[in-house]
């Protein structure tokens, strides 16, 4: 929600701004209720999360979701149906299929151009196979699509809160005591995906026998997408540049990671 | 062109509907939000926590032994936690020693609360924790064992005309 | 102001007190004779029952206080009153200083936020004041290698061209500070005048970003001059004059809004241009350039530039107003002045308070049709500046290639729509001499 309030202000649209900064509070609110912190989780452990959801919040959690959800249906009226917004972003910075798969992005700006690969339906991982999930496609692979990728993923997002809320059981353990890691011989690696809001999160752990990781990469899908853009930005007008650059749905402080 | 225009009156109109709505800011510092619960604590016996704010931590005098295991847990992440000796002779805590925290370096990622096993280290939802000097974020156990008292009264409120702090 | 006061010391009370009578004395005699010297050679002194309004009669006068409306009457009058206060600087400042408070009210609450909330006590009322006050304590930097006298005259260049501009527009019938009788030609000629303002400010700066943001400011407001003008035009050859005045009053019973509607649409599009509007504020644009031409202009310099901008704000609503939406004219809400206090006096009780002077007061000047003209004048330049602040908070940036369009092909094309459009109204008669009024 943050990178849409960037990319709306460096557009020079300074209401597409204060909107999602704002309503980007009822979801930290949400969080902070669930795991204590508002940004800074630390609530993914091995072994499952590290606290049960405090009492009351199904309905909390409902309420906000669908009002948040009436929200950003509102965007389209003032950014994307805008025509000076659709004249500045359309046909900029076309990224056509074979490029997008050959560079090696993910994420929204791979189902911008076109692809339907979506991490969680293709190898579904946790409860992904017991819910609903359409992950939207677009074909132009403008910065129009492209930033309208996310908007529509934020739609389906709320859609399966609610479905997973629904079928969540009411009691169950949520955390499972590990044994210590065994020691192994040799070296071995894994590497495991999985679709964070951005794209595909990889992480690489590689084991030399210890008990501690020898290697240990995340592969974020901010870093993996923004090697498109010298390829986007060639041929382009200096006053899209804002709107190209910003459409990789790229996030600088996730991509120090 | 017509397209165009449709499109310029319905941002318009969006604009002009959204002056009738609810202004949503929290105006801070004199209204402060409201939490849910007491503030993130964990339980030893079943291995689950206990949903809550990471704020300021509370250490309870009469279940700390002194096992350094919160200090270790820090040691990997921020370093946040040593052990100082206390003047006050406590039954269960035969060296006399305690944790002191310096919120200068601690996350508030709530590790050192998963770590022990004796009930005694808790988080609270005190979260105002400036000073005017580095020395001062030092929090003493004598200081930890304080629990804050932390003015909470607003939420969201959503109401037919939006969303509100109130 | 968290100054030590130092220790109370008689010889330092009375230094201070001589100093403060020997400054008086000195500021008196030196300004304050020649100013009264000045003010009774050059202004006209009126005629109050058949003597000479001379000071001392003035002083006389002051004893009794219902002597004193002639002398009001009397001012208000005067040239000097209408530049300063009423249909001129006074009333435009007002004007504008509202505007600002509203439209940062009006923006944060389309955002969803609070604007300024903490400066007066009821949801921040006093906060231009305060803007005010801290622009005028402010230290004025000037670039080094700025053009020094270039520099320092944009500024007020820029004021005294938006100042003539609102000293064209009538508000009331008859109250207007320049009646020219060429008045549309007079505003075509300030208008053109602004882009030259615009570029020397930035010009003189010698710095990056008031040079992109001067040369941006010049492409775009040149650019939209030629739509500007050509949809004026319909007007022009609708009502025949070019006299505001006249204009104003020739849509007694219909403004020419309804007629015109292009020429008024592509109106209000370049005057959103040449305000320097989002969505057209290229030149000020917050997030690419630091601000535009604006950058170097620090402290008064900036409040007086930022002041200049909002009185032409007020003067193009009001122009739009006056051109298109009928000026003064309007339903009669204001309720008729009450005369038989002017003629026989008040009744209270045994003694009837007689106020002499109100009559030719309120027949002359205070009339109703000026004050029922006002408030529809006010009310209507309200409305449009509503419709000019809102497309802030909604409408993106638009880019310069697609400005450049629009200035060139798209607008100029509407004008002419608009024009045929009102030369075949002319022409069959419909409007102008032949048809109606």
């Amino acid at each position: 929600m943050y990178w849409l309030a960037i990319y709306g202000i460096f557009l020079g649209h300074s209401t597409m701004f204060m909107w999602p900064a704002g309503d980007r509070e009822l979801l930290i609110d949400l969080m902070e209720k669930i795991s204590g912190a508002r940004v800074t989780h630390a609530h993914f452990v091995p072994g499952g999360v590290r606290n049960d959801l405090p009492p009351n919040f199904e309905e909390v959690c409902l309420r906000q979701v669908n009002y948040f959800e009436k929200r950003i249906k509102e965007y389209a009226a003032v950014f994307y149906d805008n025509p000076i917004l659709i004249s500045r972003t359309e046909n900029t910075g076309v990224l056509s299929r074979e490029d997008a798969i050959r560079l090696g992005t993910t994420g929204s700006v791979l189902r911008a151009s076109g692809v339907d690969y979506d991490l969680r339906i293709k190898e579904p991982y946790d409860v992904y196979e017991e819910l609903d999930v359409h992950s939207p496609v677009m074909k132009e692979g403008d910065s129009y699509a492209r930033s309208k990728i996310p908007w529509l993923d934020m739609l389906e997002s709320c859609n399966i809160i609610k479905q997973a809320l629904q079928k969540m059981p009411k009691s169950g353990s949520v955390r499972v005591k590990l044994k210590p890691n065994p020691k192994g011989k040799g070296f071995d690696s894994v590497y495991k995906r999985v679709e964070s809001g951005r794209g595909s999160l990889g992480c690489h752990i590689v084991s030399d026998g210890k008990v501690e990781p020898y290697r240990l990469k995340l592969s974020v899908p901010s870093f993996r997408n923004l090697i498109a853009l010298p390829y986007l930005l060639k041929g382009e007008k200096l006053g899209n540049m804002p709107s190209v650059y910003w459409s990789l749905n790229y996030w600088p402080v996730e991509a120090d990671r | 062109m017509t397209n165009t225009a449709t499109g310029i009156i319905r941002a318009l109109n969006s604009g002009i509907k959204h002056i009738a709505t609810k202004r949503f800011t929290l105006r801070y510092p004199e209204e402060k939000l409201k939490f849910v619960g007491d503030g993130y604590q964990y339980d030893p016996a079943t291995g689950v926590g206990i949903a809550g704010l990471k704020g300021r931590h509370m250490l309870f005098h009469d279940h700390c032994t002194g096992c350094q295991l919160c200090s270790i847990a820090c040691e990997g992440v921020a370093e946040a936690i040593a052990m100082v000796k206390v003047p006050e002779e406590q039954k269960q805590n035969k060296k006399s020693i305690m944790p002191q925290i310096d919120y200068g370096k601690c996350v508030f990622c709530g590790l050192c609360v998963d770590a022990c096993p004796f009930y005694a280290l808790y988080m609270t939802n005190d979260y105002e924790l400036s000073s005017f000097s580095k020395e001062g974020l030092i929090y003493t156990p004598a200081q930890l064992q304080v629990k804050p008292y932390v003015e909470q009264d607003s939420e969201i409120i959503i109401t037919k005309w939006g969303a509100t702090h109130g | 102001m968290s100054v030590i006061a130092p220790d109370f010391k008689l010889s330092g009370f009375i230094k201070s007190l001589i100093d403060d009578i020997v400054w008086a004395v000195l500021i008196m005699s030196l300004i304050g004779l020649p100013a009264i010297m000045m003010i009774l050679f050059f202004i006209p002194m009126p005629v109050i029952d058949g003597e000479l309004l001379t000071p001392f009669l003035a002083f006389t006068y002051l004893a009794d206080p219902s002597r004193t409306l002639p002398i009001v009457q009397a001012f208000m009058e005067t040239d000097m009153f209408k530049i300063m206060a009423f249909p001129g600087f006074g009333f435009a400042a007002l004007l504008a200083a509202g505007t600002i408070f509203v439209e940062r009210k009006m923006l944060a609450k389309l955002q969803l936020r609070v604007g300024p909330f903490y400066c007066g006590k009821v949801e921040g009322i006093l906060q231009l004041m305060g803007d005010g006050l801290k622009l005028i304590s402010k230290e004025i930097i000037i670039p080094a290698k700025a053009d020094k006298p270039i520099f320092w005259a944009a500024p007020v260049l820029f004021v005294a061209s938006a100042a003539a501009f609102v000293a064209l527009i009538p508000v009331a019938p008859g109250w207007v500070v320049a009646d020219v009788d060429m008045g549309l030609l007079a505003v075509f000629a300030v208008i053109g005048f602004f882009p030259i303002v615009t570029i020397l400010s930035a010009w003189s700066a010698n710095s990056k970003f008031p040079f992109i943001g001067g040369i941006r400011a010049l492409f775009q407001m040149v650019s939209f001059e030629i739509p500007l003008i050509l949809s004026l035009l319909g007007v022009v050859m609708v009502t025949g004059t070019l006299n505001l005045s006249e204009i104003a009053a020739s849509q007694s019973s219909f403004p020419w809004i309804l007629f015109l509607p292009v020429g008024a649409i592509v109106f209000f599009i370049t005057m959103l241009a040449e305000l320097e509007r989002i969505p057209f504020d290229l030149p000020e644009a917050e997030s690419e350039i630091v601000a535009g031409w604006l950058t170097e202009l620090s402290g008064m310099m900036y409040g007086l530039v930022q002041l200049g901008t909002y009185l032409k704000l007020y003067a193009f609503a009001a122009l739009f107003v006056v051109l298109f939406l009928g000026g003064w004219n309007g339903p009669m809400i204001v309720p008729p002045l009450p005369m038989e206090i002017a003629t026989h006096g008040m009744e209270m009780g045994p003694i009837t308070l007689k106020i002499g002077g109100l009559e030719p007061l309120l027949t002359q000047l205070i009339t109703q049709e000026m004050l029922n003209g006002t408030l529809m004048f006010v009310l209507k330049t309200v409305g449009v500046i509503f419709f000019i602040l809102l497309p802030r908070g909604v409408f993106p940036r638009i880019r310069v290639d697609m400005l450049l369009n629009l200035g060139w092909h798209k607008l100029i094309g509407l004008a002419f729509v608009n024009i045929f459009i009102a030369l075949g109204l002319v022409y069959a008669g419909v409007l102008g001499p032949g048809g109606l009024q």
